[in-house]
């Protein structure tokens, strides 16, 4: 029998090397091994991701890549039910104006593999985010962006999406925000997500203290 | 010395009278002429003259001919989005499914307007150079196009799950590569600067950069008839510095989530290093901090040749300020000046 931190360890390895087959097979041993949580495995390694993805040290590709097989193992072992979140908690996510965005699909597995659900609603201009603020009156607005213009778009979307909904919190990602590190505050952004388990970090915090740090 | 002798002073590892300095200014052109984004790009004389004054104005040491990104997937069909106050970008995703990818063909660039706008603005800047600077044309690299033909997820999803189609694409991509950039060499386009930001480690894990980014890159470069160099949008590059250096690339674009002193040794004596002002926080700039980032690139990179000092990005943001600008121009002649 092997230790919660060798299968973590094993886990995150295969992870690195995007190798779905061992992945599954770890995920299994998790399974069938009492006092392990394979959620906890999966959260502690796509945090570890998270944060080799910041010092330089895993890629893009991998970060994708790992979220989409954990969002797969999410949707094998976590029935859809019970991906609820507390107190009726809105999260919506969408990309602005941009069509290749890959920050916002990863962010949404990377919810999805902690068992936090945010409502995709693709990509959006300006108009249709303040739109989907009125309609769906989310609490969290998660905003990723590719280029500095629709970065600094965002910028409307706060000001006029907290008069219609004067304690949405709005959470912003993508590369310009990671290359200008004061560029979330020009905005006006709640926070900043520089990865995605960031993200879920953020989502967390809000869960447990109802502020974005 | 002309811009042209002291930039081949800098790629030959050598230190020309001063540091060269690449402003790549695109937008910039358009808000010389008070002409919109959109209006600028669809004449190539707006181009020539918006570049001609921006030389002018900074004197830095090139013609920059880039237009956007997405005019290349226009011309595998693809849209581009216009907007008034930043780049054009690339609407959705030309190819929707596997069969579209495995019947993709490349497209020929006679037929494209856009890129016959883009030679004969080429060859407009190769006359006003008059052999004294030198006109940087681009392309997509075969490896990074995919991000706007399918979607960066699509891409992803090709590339490790559809190796067939994946290398089906590669080899449409490469011929059209190869082709635009001679089209641009053809029209007068002194070097291609090669757009690769998915070959980076910020993007592909290095240990699959050797036969994926590499591999086509290495077969590209050879068939491009002029010198080239590679950008990488802002990208890491040093764990892939040994494969670099094996490309046939002069130049690579550097970004700054990397030292750049650690740049400059990895990299002398085999490739000249370009960058690493944030063209982000540029956008923020006041004239002072313009001029302590210039100064410290310079200090940190210049000695001994090997350097040109650029964004790290490949393109200037619309919402860099004239007076930012300005001051980049006096600190490179100030701090860069290799005599005083």
């Amino acid at each position: 029998m092997h230790s919660k931190s060798e299968l973590t360890r094993g886990f995150f390895d295969a992870m690195i090397k995007m190798d779905n087959n061992v992945i599954f097979k770890i995920a299994e041993d998790i399974i069938n091994t009492s006092g392990i949580s394979l959620e906890e495995v999966m959260y502690e390694s796509l945090e570890t991701l998270g944060k080799e993805w910041e010092a330089g040290d895993a890629s893009l590709a991998q970060v994708y890549m790992s979220g989409v097989i954990c969002e797969k193992l999410a949707d094998k072992h976590f029935p859809k039910s019970n991906v609820s979140n507390p107190e009726d908690l809105k999260i919506v996510i969408a990309a602005l104006e941009d069509h290749h965005v890959l920050g916002k699909r990863i962010v949404l597995s990377v919810l999805s593999s902690s068992v936090i659900h945010a409502d995709d609603c693709g990509v959006l201009d300006v108009g249709s985010m303040l739109e989907v603020i009125k309609n769906d009156m989310p609490d969290i607005l998660m905003i990723s962006t590719l280029m500095i213009g629709s970065a600094l778009k965002v910028q409307q979307v706060v000001q006029k999406g907290k008069q219609i909904k004067p304690d949405l919190k709005v959470v912003v990602g993508g590369a310009p925000f990671r290359l200008d590190k004061d560029l979330a505050d020009l905005v006006g952004a709640d926070a900043v997500a520089y990865n995605a388990f960031d993200g879920v970090r953020i989502v967390n915090e809000y869960i447990k203290t109802e502020k974005l740090v | 010395m002309n811009s042209l002798e002291r930039i081949l002073t800098a790629l030959s590892f050598k230190e020309p009278d001063r540091v060269p300095f690449l402003l790549l200014l695109t937008m910039h052109g358009a808000k010389e002429l008070g002409e919109t984004i959109k209006d600028y790009y669809s004449n190539p004389d707006s181009v020539i003259e918006g570049q001609r004054r921006l030389q002018e104005k900074y004197q830095h040491d090139c013609y920059y001919s880039f237009h956007y990104a997405s005019a290349e997937t226009e011309a595998f069909g693809g849209d581009t989005v216009f907007y008034d106050d930043s780049a054009p970008n690339a609407g959705p995703p030309v190819f929707k499914n596997i069969q579209e990818v495995l019947a993709a063909k490349s497209p020929d660039i006679s037929r494209s307007k856009v890129l016959q706008n883009i030679l004969k603005a080429t060859s407009g800047l190769q006359q006003a150079a008059n052999g004294e600077r030198p006109v940087i044309g681009v392309v997509m690299s075969p490896f990074s196009l995919p991000v706007m033909q399918l979607g960066f997820e699509g891409y992803l999803k090709l590339m490790y799950e559809e190796p067939k189609a994946f290398e089906h694409l590669m080899n449409v991509n490469k011929e059209f590569c190869v082709n635009w950039a001679n089209a641009q060499l053809d029209a007068g386009a002194t070097a291609i600067c090669y757009f690769d930001p998915v070959s980076s480690p910020t993007i592909t894990p290095p240990e699959n950069y050797e036969n994926t980014g590499f591999k086509i890159a290495k077969e590209t470069l050879s068939q491009i008839n002029g010198p080239t160099v590679t950008h990488f949008a802002s990208g890491r590059v040093l764990k892939v510095a040994s494969l670099l250096s094996q490309t046939g690339t002069a130049g690579i674009g550097v970004g700054c989530d990397e030292n750049l002193a650690d740049l400059k040794k990895e990299f002398y004596n085999k490739i000249t290093i370009i960058g690493n002002l944030n063209g982000l926080e540029m956008c923020n700039w006041d004239a002072d901090t313009a001029r302590m980032k210039v100064k410290e690139s310079i200090k940190h990179a210049a000695k001994g040749g090997g350097f040109i000092l650029s964004d790290v990005h490949g393109e200037i943001p619309y919402q860099v300020k004239d007076d930012v600008l300005e001051a980049i121009r006096e600190a490179v002649f100030e701090f860069g000046n290799f005599n005083s």
